[in-house]
C-alpha cells in the first residue's frame, strides 16, 4: 500500500489523526483531504487500523480463579532473586563461589556440549516441529527443555550477561 | 468498592480484596498481554505473576497513579521481560506439535454469521495477527497502548520512556502494518 499523492507522508498522514501537528498543518492537510481521495482512503484506513487492531485481537476465553491464584500465593513463600538460584545451586555454592561468573562459565560449557551433541547425533532444522517440555528459571540463566517427534531432546541455557 | 479500600484490604491480605482485584482487572491486563505477547498461555501466565506480585508487594504502593497503571505497567514489563522474549522468539520459529493454542472458529460468534463469513472472518483475523506479529516488540507495545488503552503520545512517551517522536514513528509503522491487511480485504471485496 503506497500513496499515490505526493503532497503529504504517510507519516504526516499518521500524525494527523493523532492530532500531532501544528494547527496550521492540521488545516491544510485537513483541506487537502477534501479533494485529495488517495490521502483521504490512506487517512480513512490509518484509522481503522487501531479500531481493528482493538477488536481483533482479543485472546481466547480464558479467566484466573482469584481463589486459586490466592491459594497458590499462600501456598509459595515469597521467592527472592537470591534465594531461587540458591535453591537451583545450592546454598554452599553460592556462599563460596561468585555466582553470576560461575552461571556464565556453566551457561557457555552446556552450550559447547549441546552443539557438539546435535552435529554428531541429528539433522533438526529451524523448522521442525517441536513442544517445549519444560524450562527453568533463575534470576540470570534460563533452561528450556523442548521434543521433538523423534524424541530428540534439547537443552537451550543463556544468559543476560 | 472503592480504590483506596481495595489497596487498604490488600495491604491486610484480604482474601476477597485479592478476589475484587482479579475479577476487576484480568480482563483488560490479559488484553494487553496478549496484544504483547500473541500468546494466551503466556499472556495468562504474565497476569498471574503481575496480581501475585502486587498481593505482595501492595505495601509498596505509593498511590501516586491509579492501581490499575501500576498493573498495566508491570504486565507491559514482564511482557517486554528479556527472558520471555528470548522464549517467544524460539517458540515461533518452532511449529507445535499440537496447536493447542489455535482457538480457531470461535464458538461465541452469532448465529446470524454463515460459516463462509465466519472462514472468512477468521482468514481476516490470522492475516491481520500474522501482520502484527511482523512488527518488533516495541512496536506492537506502543500500538497496544494506544489502541488497547488509548494512551496520548505523552502517556506512551513517559510510560515507555521514549520520545514522543519516537512514538509516532512506531504508530506510523504499526498503522502501516496493519492498513495494508485492511487494504487486501478492501481489494479481494470489492465486485470483478
Amino acid at each position: 500500500m503506497t500513496n499515490s499523492c505526493g503532497k503529504y507522508s504517510e507519516k504526516q498522514i499518521s500524525r494527523f489523526i493523532d492530532e500531532a501537528l501544528s494547527r496550521q498543518e492540521r488545516e491544510q492537510i485537513r483541506q487537502h483531504l477534501d479533494d485529495c481521495p488517495a490521502c483521504r482512503n490512506l487517512a480513512a484506513q490509518f484509522q481503522k487500523a487501531a479500531k481493528t487492531f482493538e477488536e481483533l485481537v482479543e485472546p481466547p476465553d480464558m479467566t484466573i480463579d482469584p481463589e486459586r491464584l490466592y491459594q497458590s500465593v499462600q501456598q509459595s513463600p515469597e521467592k527472592t532473586a537470591g534465594s531461587r538460584a540458591g535453591i537451583f545451586f545450592g546454598q554452599g555454592v553460592r556462599r563460596v563461589i561468585p555466582l553470576r561468573p560461575l552461571l556464565a562459565a556453566l551457561s557457555a560449557a552446556v552450550l559447547l556440549v549441546i552443539g557438539g551433541i546435535t552435529l554428531m547425533n541429528n539433522d533438526i532444522s529451524p523448522d521442525s516441529p517441536s513442544a517445549i517440555v519444560t524450562s527453568i528459571d533463575t534470576e540470570y540463566t534460563a533452561v528450556m527443555i523442548f521434543e521433538t517427534p523423534d524424541t530428540h531432546h534439547t537443552i537451550i541455557w543463556y544468559s543476560e550477561t | 468498592m472503592d480504590e483506596q479500600h481495595l489497596v487498604d484490604q490488600l495491604r491486610q491480605g484480604d482474601r476477597k480484596a485479592f478476589a475484587v482485584l482479579v475479577n476487576t482487572f484480568q480482563k483488560r491486563l490479559l488484553k494487553v498481554a496478549y496484544g504483547i505477547t500473541l500468546d494466551p498461555e503466556e499472556s495468562r501466565e504474565i497476569v498471574q505473576e503481575v496480581f501475585i506480585t502486587v498481593f505482595r508487594q501492595i505495601h509498596s504502593f505509593r498511590q501516586e497513579a491509579a492501581l490499575y497503571t501500576w498493573l498495566r505497567k508491570m504486565t507491559v514489563n514482564q511482557c517486554l521481560n528479556w527472558k520471555r522474549r528470548w522464549k517467544r522468539r524460539f517458540r515461533w520459529h518452532h511449529d507445535p506439535i499440537t496447536r493447542e493454542n489455535d482457538p480457531g472458529l470461535s464458538q461465541e460468534d452469532t448465529p446470524m454469521e454463515t460459516p463462509e463469513t465466519l472462514i472468512q472472518k477468521k482468514q481476516f483475523q490470522d492475516r491481520l495477527m500474522a501482520a502484527v506479529k511482523h512488527l518488533p516488540e516495541k512496536t506492537r507495545t506502543v500500538f497496544v497502548l494506544y489502541a488497547l488503552e488509548e494512551l496520548t503520545y505523552k502517556e506512551i512517551a513517559d510510560f515507555l520512556q521514549i520520545r514522543k517522536g519516537t512514538v509516532a514513528s512506531r504508530l506510523y509503522h504499526a498503522r502501516k502494518q496493519v492498513a495494508q491487511v485492511l487494504n487486501s480485504k478492501q481489494t479481494q471485496e470489492k465486485p470483478v
